[in-house]
């Protein structure tokens, strides 16, 4: 018991304030907190932010939380404990996150949410929502999956969703527009959502499972995958099942989102209908131009939206280099 | 005291949970640099905050590990717990507290129950548990996060006392320092260690032993679920999937701690001290500006370092590596002398 008081003692030592930073962009330290940097849409985002917020003169420290609620609520309170001038944020759970976000607010230090914002009753608690609609990535994934099955002549299917973590409120929202545009088509019913958690391996074996569940109700026709990752995934269970695929074999119309580098090749030969812009790159860069501009007396809207694109084996070309990130 | 003699002294399994802290501050004191980042009240607040989370769930786990065995269903209950906290307690958080420790103290005594009475291995019950209780939470949550309806609460448990504690890290010391005491003055704390020292014999000796595996499960039950109560009022939530991931640190701090995997060996505050080296590595090397996956790499070396150290007949080896270096070396004098 006297050593603990003895280690207690210890860490009380030499105990200096710290203090702000002047108030100019050169200098201010940024803290990233990301869900994971192993993800390959956030590991983008994040290095590419912290790139450019560099370069612009601020101090950049990216901190991942590899889906841990609690190690992330322990992540932002250390960020106010050591008076970062700015927290960017991508929260793991929207409700875990906001005892610390409602500390942040207390402290006055400024939160920006990227990836994903929150619901409109805890506005009060961020300062601005850089990113894109993800309703409007919801809506631009239906049109393309209602398209790829009408391209093969179906208008009534059965279709699948594979989405990211379902606790996160973009998953919730991209759902509501995707159900949306199927509303307006009723021969195509979704016949089941299932976490893909935004992992590639979980998608694979999720699809395989749904497969192997329909496939005496006259199987799937068609799937929404949340991220291009989740499509390979889904393309691969596919495959592996020997069941036809893409809209030149009347097979499975598979549609992704959050564009990347698979996705592109997997719609040049045609495995693949569509997906649409999410490139981290472009948002990153578009960030940190704001929060540089915040920095500089600019004020930051509540949403700062980037408008997204649909891409199909028609405008591919135009988005393979911002996709191949 | 000779300097090896104080080194020896410093590095006896009783003490080296305690050098290993003050070791870790040290180093960490000089990789900061004067900057101030790391001797700030604010780190020390942190630590204290991870110590809340982790210390119950490794003070749980490194019990089974004193009396031999291993309680792996120890994460499944910090996520059960909670569910039950934030589910039962949206009206009275004492009450969901006081159902959420229940169910933990339950789920460890049927544990206890099935391993002694059956004669299984503690592995193989607690995985069926851990799973188990994943299953439950799910069910419990319907796959969705629950937020907890009084944000007082989270507020009011991770609200800083005197700047450096909270009242969720007080309430860890605090259970700490009763299990301390348990373990030192009860006839309960001296049977925990017989039967992890040698369960057959401390039967022939009239020990019940059973009742004493009972105990010490229901008791790190107990203080899972306390820990997961905490932790998910304190993020005013609660999910399905875990809101942390305290296994591997738990049973690393437990280690560290120097409690022993055999069995026999360890104490309630080595353990407080394991789980301090890892909190103050994470917030100590965040608060510097080293990137997380360097926090793993430091702790497993830390682990390494200590399993050579734990080596049963590490002395004996060295010293018989170094007769056999002196005979080699006798052996090519003599030969170059003739």
């Amino acid at each position: 018991m006297r050593r603990m008081i003895g280690l207690l003692a210890l860490l009380l030592l030499a105990l200096p304030a710290g203090g702000r930073a002047e108030a100019s962009p050169q200098g201010k330290r940024i803290l990233v907190l990301a869900t994971s940097n192993s993800n390959p849409y956030i590991g983008a985002w994040t290095s590419t932010f912290a790139r450019l917020a560099t370069a612009a003169g601020m101090q950049v420290t990216n901190l991942s939380a590899n889906y841990d609620a609690a190690v992330q609520s322990q992540q932002l309170d250390d960020g106010l404990a050591q008076k970062y001038d700015m927290i960017v944020l991508c929260y793991v759970n929207d409700q875990a996150v906001v005892p610390a976000l409602t500390r942040a607010k207390a402290a006055g230090i400024p939160i920006i949410l990227f990836a994903t914002p929150m619901e409109k009753e805890r506005e009060d608690l961020w300062t601005s929502y850089i990113g894109t609609e993800n309703a409007d990535l919801g809506r631009l994934a239906g049109e393309e999956l209602v398209k790829g099955l009408a391209a093969e002549g179906k208008t009534s299917a059965k279709v699948v969703a594979v989405t990211g973590s379902t606790q996160q409120i973009n998953v919730k929202a991209r759902m509501d527009a995707f159900k949306a545009v199927l509303a307006q088509h009723p021969g195509i019913a979704l016949v089941d959502t299932e976490d893909g958690k935004w992992n590639t391996a979980v998608s694979e074996k999720v699809t395989g499972q749904l497969l192997v569940r329909f496939s005496g109700q006259g199987g799937i026709d068609g799937i929404f995958d949340m991220a291009d990752n989740q499509a390979t995934g889904s393309i691969n269970a596919v495959e592996s099942a020997g069941v036809p695929l893409g809209v030149a074999n009347k097979g499975i119309v598979v549609v992704g989102s959050n564009c990347m580098k698979d996705g592109i090749v997997h719609i040049r030969s045609g495995e693949q209908y569509g997906t649409a812009t999410q490139i981290p790159t472009e948002e990153a860069t578009f960030a940190a131009k704001r929060v540089t501009a915040y920095f500089n007396g600019d004020k930051l809207k509540k949403y700062e939206i980037i408008p997204v694109y649909g891409i199909t084996k028609d405008n591919v070309d135009q988005f393979a280099a911002g996709c191949s990130y | 005291m000779t300097f090896g003699n104080a080194v020896q002294r410093l590095f006896a399994p009783s003490a080296r949970p305690f050098t290993i802290v003050v070791g870790t501050i040290i180093v960490l004191g000089l990789f900061d640099r004067g900057t101030g980042y790391f001797f700030s009240i604010g780190t020390v607040f942190s630590v204290m905050q991870l110590f809340a989370t982790l210390g119950l769930v490794a003070l749980g786990l490194g019990l089974s590990m004193l009396i031999r065995e291993f309680d792996l269903s120890v994460s499944g209950m910090v996520g059960l717990a909670g569910c039950i906290a934030v589910l039962t307690g949206a009206s009275n958080p004492w009450l969901g507290a006081a159902l959420g420790v229940a169910a933990g103290l339950l789920g460890g005594l049927i544990q206890g129950l099935i391993m002694t009475r059956l004669n299984l291995s503690s592995v193989g019950v607690t995985l069926g548990g851990l799973l188990t209780m994943q299953g439950l939470t799910y069910v419990l949550t319907d796959n969705q996060t629950i937020s907890y309806p009084k944000i007082a609460v989270p507020l009011g448990l991770n609200a800083p006392l005197a700047g450096l504690f909270s009242l969720r890290s007080v309430v860890a010391l605090a259970v700490f320092a009763i299990a301390a005491l348990a373990m030192r003055y009860t006839r309960l704390g001296r049977d925990v260690i017989a039967t992890g020292s040698d369960r057959r014999a401390s039967r022939i000796a009239g020990l019940n032993t059973d009742r004493v595996v009972i105990s010490v499960f229901a008791a790190s039950g107990g203080s899972s679920a306390l820990a997961g109560v905490l932790l998910s009022y304190s993020l005013g939530a609660a999910s399905p999937v875990a809101l942390s991931d305290v296994l591997a640190p738990a049973a690393a701090a437990a280690i560290v701690g120097g409690v022993s995997v055999i069995g026999g060996r360890g104490s309630p505050m080595g353990i407080a001290a394991g789980v301090l080296t890892l909190c103050i590595l994470s917030s100590g090397l965040s608060a510097i500006g080293v990137a997380p996956y360097v926090h793993d790499l430091v702790t497993g070396a830390i682990l390494l370092v200590i399993a050579i150290l734990d080596a049963p007949d590490l002395a004996q080896r060295i010293t018989t590596w170094q007769f056999d270096r002196a005979e080699r070396q006798r052996n090519a004098l003599k030969g170059a002398s003739s």
